[in-house]
């Protein structure tokens, strides 16, 4: 502790992190010397940026937990698997949404140098072994996301949209923050495996711990967007524009899934009785709030928004069963939800053209007579969101209950299940919509080679993991075994 | 070629067949057709020899195989043929040709995806009676769901919209709840034997507290009476079956609705005997109200295609019936039954099909004297009337009869014991023979004689594609109703299964104390 | 009572007011200036801990840069906070009661004993020649140097975001463009056409 001594041992665990935030500042720069019609260069160096470091942080681990910066950061099996899924993500996220951005003159080095620092602070939260490094990932995170939803300047809804999610994410962070000081008051320490070590130990105070336990849960139910905390959720997912909100519907989940095992589950598992409950009150309104408001809605982008809030639901119960099982398959549940979301938004991304949008319900009328292979891939979306099987969507739920299940909470399993019926009515209504109306004009899809092929093997990903998910659930299992 | 490979041929060759009508080019709907077509002979074929490969004589699964899937979960990939599923599976494989012939005419819109649509139902309704493991039982069942909901909602009638979300929001919630049960069953049977697996065996060895039992046969039974469908849980049957298009309400009506008691007989009782023993009483009267008010129903509609909708309630009844009466003449007659009906209702769905092709409306009213004008489709309509009815010779008698024997050597049974009350259901359940009589006979009669007329007349009788399809149908008919040795034969291990299976207590035998592994050790 | 316990209690009732006001005062520049005096004695506060660096920092810093920026970009940009405010009041009893409510349960929590002052005992005064400030110029690049790095990359996705957010083109604003004006030459401006003696117009210059 007396010398300052960095060896090249002590960072190669966050080579990854180093790299993209190296290669962030080179695309930020590369930027000055591009002129506008070379945009796509740029483009493809942030691709080739979250490629790369993707490569990196799957390589770069074994299977053991390397915890380096003097127990700021740590590297594991888990965090491994998030940050590349997170990555990926990204990156899937940035293909899909090159169209959209390059019409409205959106495609900058801007957007892409924040996108690029949005996905630094995930691998930060998702490697975070303290909670100051978590709260500035979550940060970083945040502030790239707030200002992405801002960036479309002759938005007023996007403005709207970003001042709501800015003032409310910082009360979150607020109540973050202020949780955390009363643990650190309880524990003595912000360091996540001492606060776990300390919290059962005699000098701990177990109900000021318990106290701040409840603004951390209620600052992460906001960054989750859980009932009663989901108020920004529609209106940022409807507001941004639609790359903006498929890059804020998709990576970060994963991002927030590390963040909550990293507090709730790594350095408050001693007070796991108290978050169970909590959790599984954010659960039932989640679900129940997110299925029954979204039938209401025309808006498809605003529709999402509120399954994305009945899903953080079923993700949560899956938290909530406080078992290694319930957290690998929470973890499977946030991945799967996360490939769901790309191909979802990816189609809406699809559909756009000069002047539209196609981010209401009705623009999806009839479009089996416009692409039968497209209709095909949101119909497996829709039914893969609605937990229909064969799609993964189906296997995803199924673990999550039975985790609570296990857990001892059947009376939540039944209500999750009658709740998932009710939900699968908005999606069926997507379906009919695509496949039982006629459209209303008879243009072609468009969009480049590229994103057609990414987002068809997007589809026909949730499918194949629907019928072949072992491989994906174990790496899930012994990424959690491993960490925990 | 191993029967396994060959049941598995059977089962994916329509997944084959998807993908084969997916590469047709746009515009060549002959080929669709034709490729369609043969695909679905060639699956009949083979599931014949399979039939005729399957050795009575063997208890339990034959022509299986079995494969790891899910090895967290216990889940297998495991199929096969036994006693329950050969008859079905072979029905199935029948029917398939005779929908996409019967189409044929019928279906001119997007013609690729309905055929594709069909291939995806075939393969889900296979692979629901060949899955010998609860997981891949509850995948095949519920992705039946999807291909059903879009063909009634894309080539259904006036109302379709409304008649297919209705389908799916029932089913899916019946659905539902029985996967809540699923969970709850493997979940109990490794906590009291530490074993994780969905497999059929295995759960059969589960021992379950009797109120346990009680709230798992209620979730798995509301999720098999609404696809039965039993009143009450029946008012989607007849929106679905009036949208749906000719292929639609075949299938649904010749192989759907056996989902659900063959749900019944596979899982729901044998699972949880104790607690069906003791709903034997309300299920036997659930069955029989079912017979009554379905026939009573189908006498007073004007609309051909909810007659025989609702007389396909109550036919079910029998089968119901049949299942709970834990007699195995009872029970055999049950699954004759079953194929019976997926028989009969199939072929006059067909004809419904046929005449409305000619006429466009389905008002009772609207038709008399079809004898006459119409002679060829006359006789065929009149055999399968006759053996809706149950005449004997036909497959109706013999499942009827079985089930009306089975219930009443029930009734003797209990009345030993000193409870009438089985014997007054029974009694009762004859009645519905009589109705079903006076329902299908004021149809034919309306239909077939008196005034000669037909709107938008003259109209042509069959063509050979048409008969060629309702004389397969009538033959089957005639050969389950004079020769139904050899499937009753096929059947009859099985039928002795469930009711060992049913009879037999399977409560836990201690409280759970510390003979059976804790379930930490276990794991 | 110590001097320190009653420095402690008044600094932190002026602190709670102050916050109070800081959220109900009307004025814009009001509210600023009571930002300022709970700045002010939140530094008391620190002091009170033995941590001078920070309170020094927290004047330093947020009174005497933040602060003053923001009382310039109040001052300069003129919103009408009034109109911001306006379903105060209609949401008032409602938002008032919820926060009754938590405030109970956070008292009840709070009673318990756990939170007086033998909860939390003032750690004492630092042995002599403890600096405070130097302690954390040490831990601040060793021990905390991956935050610290992660601070200064937050600060450089606000630079970022700031400009990206402010620097544009207005398309209802007209610009000069010198270097353009400069460069414009005879050539560039001027055309020269015969004039034809049947048309007898003359040529559009451009």
């Amino acid at each position: 502790m007396n010398t300052a001594t960095f060896s090249l041992a002590m960072l190669a665990p966050a080579f990854p992190e180093i790299a993209l935030l190296a290669l962030a500042c080179v695309l930020l720069l590369a930027d000055l010397f591009v002129s506008g019609r070379d945009r796509h260069a740029v483009f493809w160096l942030a691709i080739a940026s979250l490629l790369a470091c993707a490569t990196l942080a799957g390589a770069i681990t074994g299977n053991a937990s390397a915890v380096t910066f003097h127990g700021m950061f740590v590297a594991d099996p888990m965090s491994q698997v998030l940050k590349v899924a997170a990555l990926l993500a990204a990156a899937v996220t940035l293909v899909y949404g090159r169209t959209w951005l390059e019409r409205h003159g959106m495609l900058s080095g801007e957007f892409l140098s924040l996108s690029l620092f949005a996905s630094l602070g995930m691998m930060v939260m998702i490697s975070a072994h303290h909670f100051l490094t978590l709260y500035l990932g979550l940060e970083l995170l945040a502030l790239c996301l707030y200002a992405m939803v801002a960036l479309e300047r002759d938005s007023v809804r996007a403005t709207e949209a970003a001042m709501k999610y800015f003032v409310l994410g910082a009360l979150a962070s607020g109540m973050l923050l202020y949780g955390m000081s009363m643990l650190y008051g309880a524990t003595g320490s912000l360091d996540i495996a001492r606060v776990a070590a300390s919290l059962g130990g005699a000098g701990s105070s177990a109900s000021l711990a318990a106290f701040g336990l409840v603004f951390v849960v209620a600052g992460i139910a906001f960054k989750l967007g859980a009932v009663p905390f989901h108020m920004w959720i529609p209106d940022v997912y409807q507001g941004a524009a639609t790359p903006t909100t498929l890059f804020i519907g998709a990576a970060p989940k994963i991002a927030a899934f590390a963040f909550v095992m990293r507090l709730l589950a790594q350095a408050l598992g001693g007070l796991g009785a108290d978050w169970q409950q909590m959790l599984a009150i954010l659960a039932v309104a989640s679900i129940g709030l997110g299925n029954v408001v979204a039938i209401a809605q025309t808006n498809l982008k605003r529709m999402l928004a509120y399954s994305a809030i009945s899903h953080m639901g079923f993700l949560l119960l899956g938290i909530l069963a406080g078992t290694d099982n319930g957290y690998a398959s929470a973890m499977f549940y946030v991945l799967t939800y996360v490939l769901m979301t790309l191909a979802a938004f990816g189609m809406i991304l699809l559909l756009a053209r000069a002047g539209f949008e196609a981010e209401e319900l009705e623009d999806f009328r009839g479009l089996n007579r416009r692409s039968r292979w497209f209709a095909f891939v949101m119909l497996v979306v829709a039914f893969s969101l609605a937990g229909i099987p064969p799609a993964v969507g189906f296997l995803a739920k199924l673990a999550v209950l039975q985790a609570a299940f296990e857990a001892g909470y059947g009376w939540l399993v039944v209500y999750a299940v009658v709740m998932s019926v009710v939900g699968a009515f908005y999606y069926l209504r997507l379906v009919k919509l695509m496949y039982m109306d006629e459209p209303a004009g008879e243009l072609a899809i468009g969009g480049r080679a590229d994103m057609r092929l990414l987002l068809s093997v997007n589809a026909v990903a949730v499918l194949a993991l629907g019928i072949v998910p072992g491989p994906l659930m174990d790496l899930c299992a012994r990424a959690v075994t491993a960490s925990l | 070629m191993a029967d396994s490979t060959l049941l598995s041929l059977v089962l994916y060759l329509p997944v084959a067949g998807m993908f084969a009508v997916a590469a047709v080019p746009a515009g060549r709907e002959g080929a669709v057709r034709a490729l369609t077509l043969g695909a679905m002979l060639l699956q009949f074929a083979l599931s014949l020899v399979l039939y005729a490969h399957f050795d009575p004589a063997v208890p339990g699964l034959q022509a299986a195989t079995h494969a790891p899937w899910i090895p967290a979960w216990g889940v297998t990939y495991s199929i096969g043929l036994d006693g329950y599923n050969i008859l079905l599976v072979l029905l199935t494989t029948f029917l398939g040709p005779l929908v996409t012939a019967g189409a044929f005419s019928a279906i001119t819109k997007d013609v690729k995806l309905f055929y594709a649509m069909v291939f995806l139902i075939q393969f889900a309704m296979l692979g629901t009676f060949v899955a010998q493991d609860l997981f891949l039982f509850y995948l095949f069942w519920e992705t039946m769901l999807i291909p059903m909901f879009l063909m009634i909602g894309i080539w259904g009638g006036e109302r379709r919209i409304y008649a297919t979300i209705k389908f799916f929001l029932y089913t899916a919630f019946g659905s539902i709840l029985m996967l809540a049960a699923v969970i709850y069953l493997v979940y109990s049977l490794w906590a009291t034997t530490g074993i994780t697996s969905f497999a059929f065996a295995d759960l059969y060895k589960a021992r379950l507290p009797l109120e346990a039992q009680q709230w798992l046969l209620a979730a798995f039974a509301l999720s098999f009476a609404i696809k039965v469908p039993m009143v009450p849980f029946h008012t989607w049957l007849p929106d679905a079956h009036v949208e749906a298009p000719t292929a639609g309400s075949v299938i649904l009506a010749g192989v759907l609705l056996k989902m659900g008691t063959y749900g019944f007989l596979k899982l729901g009782f044998p699972l949880f005997p104790d607690a069906t023993r003791l709903a034997v009483p309300l299920l036997s009267t659930l069955a029989v109200v079912s017979i009554v008010y379905g026939a009573c129903l189908a006498l007073v509609q004007e609309d051909i295609k909810k007659i025989i909708a609702y007389s396909s309630i109550s036919h079910l009844g029998y089968v119901m019936l049949g299942l709970v009466s834990l007699d195995l003449l009872g029970i055999q007659g049950a699954i004759v039954q079953m194929v019976s009906h997926g028989l009969v209702a199939a072929g006059l769905f067909l004809m419904v099909g046929m005449i409305y092709e000619r006429c466009h409306t389905r008002e009772l009213a609207a038709y008399g004297g079809l004898a006459k004008l119409l002679p060829v489709y006359s006789v065929f309509f009149l055999i399968l009337t006759l053996a809706s009815v149950g005449l004997p010779t036909t497959s109706g008698f013999t499942g009827e009869f079985l089930v009306l024997m089975g219930a009443f050597a029930a009734g003797w049974r209990d009345s030993a014991g000193g409870s009438s009350y089985a014997l007054w259901v029974a009694a009762a359940a004859v009645s519905g023979v009589v109705l079903g009589a006076l329902y299908m006979l004021r149809f034919a009669q309306r239909f077939l004689f008196g005034a000669e007329r037909v709107p938008h007349g003259p109209v042509g009788d069959l063509n050979l594609r048409e008969g060629a399809i309702l004389a397969a149908i009538v033959a089957a008919v005639f050969w389950l109703g004079l020769f139904p040795d050899s499937a009753m034969k096929r059947t009859e291990l099985a039928a002795r299964e469930y009711q060992e299976l049913v009879s037999a207590p399977r409560q836990p035998v201690t409280k759970l104390t510390g003979t059976l592994p804790a379930p930490e050790a276990a794991r | 009572m110590s001097i320190q316990l009653l420095a402690f209690y008044c600094c932190a009732a002026i602190l709670l007011l102050a916050a109070l006001r800081v959220i109900t005062a009307g004025n814009p520049v009001h509210a600023a200036l009571w930002l300022v005096l709970a700045f002010f004695t939140a530094a008391g506060l620190w002091l009170l801990l033995y941590a001078e660096f920070l309170a020094v920092v927290l004047v330093l810093v947020y009174v005497g840069a933040v602060m003053v920026l923001f009382l310039f970009v109040v001052m300069m940009l003129d919103v009408n906070f009034d109109k911001l405010r306006e379903g105060f009041w209609r949401h008032a009893p409602l938002a008032g009661g919820i926060g009754l409510l938590m405030a109970l349960e956070m008292a009840l929590v709070l009673a318990s004993r756990e939170f007086g002052a033998e909860g939390a005992p003032s750690p004492g005064a630092p042995p002599a020649g403890y600096s405070n400030t130097k302690e954390l110029g040490r831990i601040v690049y060793t021990d905390y140097v991956f935050p610290f790095e992660l601070a200064a990359v937050v600060l450089l996705v606000a630079i970022v975001a700031a400009i990206a957010l402010t620097l544009r083109r207005r398309k209802e604003t007209r610009y000069q463009d010198p270097a353009g004006q400069l460069a414009a030459t005879k050539a560039g401006r001027l055309r020269i056409v015969k004039d034809a003696p049947a048309g007898g117009a003359a040529g559009e210059g451009e």
